[in-house]
């Protein structure tokens, strides 16, 4: 229960700070603690955030009409936009090193702000192996209904989403294994949202907006200001447990004092209209352990994967009652294989039980994709072929390769893998299994080679 | 990462040098009333209105739900490959008969030649039932690269469902329209299908295997594991199973094809299935 003190020092937006300040049409929050920057503001697709020292930044694309990108927003629709980021921000605070970031869309620019736009201009500005996630999605409104599909795209700069084994690179490069994440956009199914449960999810998060004057919901307190022109910026200067101490950073408006951040019943009726905000969550935590690895500390790679694993579940659990959507069973699909990569990292390979392959649920919910059969058969080239008490069988390990190249042959990924496979065993007589002679065995190689050589 | 669909709305001018580039595609443009794909490239769907018969009703409403569904639904669609996703073209003032009779064999000849995959629109219309007016929604989608290839074969081009509703505002039109192409084998089955369909015929093999399998696991997982899938899906099962076969045999019979299915061969399992979840 202590109550740690903090520098003022925040918010490290650098050359375009003052500009996206005074681009606030709609308020802002901004936070940061110690020498890790958290914070929440609003800006446009031209002025990107620069969040230094946050490992992994967020921004919420408005969400437009499909079909209909240069429509005005209704009051609903806004306030929905708002509503995401608001939720983006709490859910992520206790990330500690995270921005958020609303980021408008000028339905007249000459170039659309697109998902693929700003993912481009982040791998310019990020620092090298720092992380985004852009959430964007579509509207349709009808009476008193809006409709919403998100889709969601997420990269770490200069760092692929991969997993390799230990002792990789130990062996010569062009016999190495590797095997990456299905490729983003996630796509989710549509959800519906009624306005009227939107204005009492909106009512919700005014009143948990609320500054007290000391980390309990007893005491006294003002309600920040949402929406309207009023731009605010907050320094985080303290916490304990769930709460924050919060002031107005450098003249800005608004009331010093507590706000709590960990409760979850502020989110739990947006979470469970809409699923892929626990996604989200789930991916800040999977980007964040992997930027800081098995020994991460604050907060541990235990509770990452802990957390990672609970919101995906969440996520799978709400979309797949009723049976689900094709594109919620493949969003839930590549969650699977972000928590078996936490696993493998964080567990070690050589610890996983035997006959147990972390990305088996994976290849289940996605059964055509390659890349997830890629990830499964690199726990089995493990288990047979490189570990030092390699027990799987070498024959397994050959038909979960040729199984992923036989849903998608053009596969570069499992393509080089099976190349690294059969070098593997040239090198290892021992390995081989009676039918696969040094004859045949070449014969195989020099086929992988050849649809590599073709592939050029 | 796939491209964004977008609505094309295309120049004059645009439309006048398709029809000076493309003669053989001319006629079918002209019969096919306010789709013009404008020069655009690659492969597209046509959204065509929602037609509306006997009653008072906003088809300008369901036409939106129905472009917000479709949209959702190309964008998750696999196997197009990075940037090759299908464009919606919306085709404004064209209703398609219900019974497909528009689609003559020279109109899909020239569809599938501009690479249109599906032509997709509804309808509204009045009915009595139970004594209190009802209106019946219809959902179609001819499946134009099915038409052309296999005019007379086991799956049908045309593939329609309905819902009926009490007559009034409209309650739920995205979970219907939803519910409507999930119906069955479901619309996302087909659209993997004919996707295969085109790029086998493009001689793109390994893509046309990727989309194929994405349909036959599609497939699969609609069926729910039975060992008796109901007829339709039992009948488009088979089929999937001809077209992986015919696209691996064009493969290794096609000597510019120096792909996995040719160096491998059996090494990647029966050509005709793809491996199981």
């Amino acid at each position: 229960m202590s109550v740690r003190p903090v520098d003022a020092v925040i918010f490290r937006a650098k050359r375009w700070h003052a500009r996206a300040l005074a681009l606030f049409a709609v308020s802002s929050l901004s936070l940061a603690l110690a020498s890790q920057a958290q914070a929440g503001m609003i800006t446009d697709c031209s002025h990107l955030p620069d969040f230094e020292g946050a490992d992994v930044t967020t921004l919420v694309l408005q969400y437009q009409y499909a079909g209909r990108p240069d429509a005005p927003l209704s009051e609903a629709a806004r306030s929905l936009s708002l509503l995401i980021q608001l939720d983006s921000l709490l859910t992520q605070l206790k990330y500690r090193n995270i921005g958020v970031a609303f980021v408008q869309v000028d339905p007249y620019a000459p170039t659309p702000c697109s998902p693929e736009r700003l993912a481009q201009r982040m791998r310019e500005h990020l620092p090298s192996g720092r992380g985004v996630v852009i959430l964007s999605g579509r509207l349709f409104e009808v009476e008193d209904r809006l409709y919403l599909q998100s889709s969601m795209l997420f990269l770490r700069k200069d760092v692929p989403e991969t997993l390799t084994p230990p002792g990789n690179s130990d062996l010569s490069e062009g016999a190495r294994f590797v095997a990456r994440l299905p490729q983003t956009p996630v796509v989710f199914a549509p959800r519906l949202l009624l306005k009227e449960d939107l204005a009492a999810i909106d009512e919700q998060f005014r009143k948990a907006m609320v500054v007290r004057d000391s980390p309990s919901y007893d005491a006294s307190g003002r309600s920040l200001e949402l929406g309207g022109d009023t731009p605010f910026a907050y320094t985080v200067i303290g916490q304990q447990e769930s709460w924050m101490r919060i002031r107005p950073f450098q003249g800005y408006p608004g009331p010093e004092g507590w706000i709590n951040f960990g409760d979850e019943t502020v989110h739990a009726d947006l979470h469970r209209l809409l699923p892929e905000l626990d996604y989200l969550d789930a991916t800040v935590a999977y980007l964040q352990s992997r930027i800081h690895g098995p020994q991460s500390e604050a907060p541990s790679a235990g509770r990452l994967l802990a957390w990672s694993q609970a919101k995906f579940t969440q996520f799978a659990e709400i979309t797949g009652r009723g049976g689900g959507s094709n594109a919620d069973r493949t969003a839930a699909g590549i969650g699977l294989g972000m928590i078996g990569i936490l696993q493998m990292e964080r567990n070690g390979w050589a610890e996983q039980p035997a006959g147990a392959n972390p990305f088996a649920a994976m290849v289940a919910a996605m059964p055509s994709n390659a890349d997830a059969r890629n990830l499964a058969s690199l726990v089995d080239i493990y288990n047979c072929c490189l570990a030092e008490a390699a027990g799987g069988k070498p024959e397994a390990a050959e038909r979960s390769l040729l199984d992923a190249l036989s849903v998608d042959p053009a596969n570069g990924a499992v393509l080089a893998n099976l190349k690294s496979f059969y070098l593997r065993l040239q090198n290892r007589a021992e390995l081989r299994w009676p039918a696969l002679s040094d004859d045949v065995l070449a014969r195989r190689l020099k086929a992988v080679e050849t649809v590599q050589q073709a592939q050029q | 990462m796939r491209g964004s669909f977008k609505i094309v709305r295309p120049l004059l001018a645009g439309s006048l040098l398709l029809l000076v580039t493309l003669p053989g595609s001319a006629p079918a443009l002209a019969a096919m009333k306010g789709c013009d794909t404008g020069g655009v490239s690659g492969f597209k769907v046509f959204l065509s209105d929602v037609s509306v018969t006997g009653l008072q009703a906003d088809p300008g409403k369901l036409s939106e739900a129905l472009y917000f569904v479709l949209d959702g639904k190309l964008q998750s669609l696999p196997g197009a490959g990075p940037g090759a996703g299908p464009q919606i073209i919306r085709c404004p003032g064209r209703q398609p008969n219900i019974s497909g009779q528009d689609y003559t064999a020279s109109l899909v000849k020239a569809l599938n030649t501009d690479d249109v995959l599906l032509d997709l629109w509804g309808s509204i219309a009045a009915r009595e039932g139970g004594g209190q007016q009802q209106e019946d929604v219809w959902v179609a989608y001819y499946l134009i690269p099915l038409a052309n290839y296999d005019p007379h074969g086991a799956v049908k081009p045309l593939q329609h469902a309905n819902v009926s509703n009490p007559v009034g505002p409209l309650l739920d039109p995205v979970a219907d329209i939803q519910a409507m192409l999930d119906r069955g084998p479901g619309f996302d089955t087909y659209a993997s299908i004919v996707l295969g369909l085109k790029l086998a015929k493009n001689r793109e093999y390994d893509n046309a295997r990727a989309a194929l399998c994405a349909a036959q696991s599609r497939l699969a997982a609609a069926s729910g594991g039975a060992a008796t899938p109901d007829p339709q899906t039992a009948a488009l099962s088979a089929y999937v199973g001809d077209k992986l076969q015919q696209n691996y045999d064009a493969a290794i019979h096609d000597s510019h094809y120096k792909g996995a299915m040719r160096q491998l061969g059996d090494l990647l399992g029966k050509p005709n299935e793809c491996p199981a979840g």
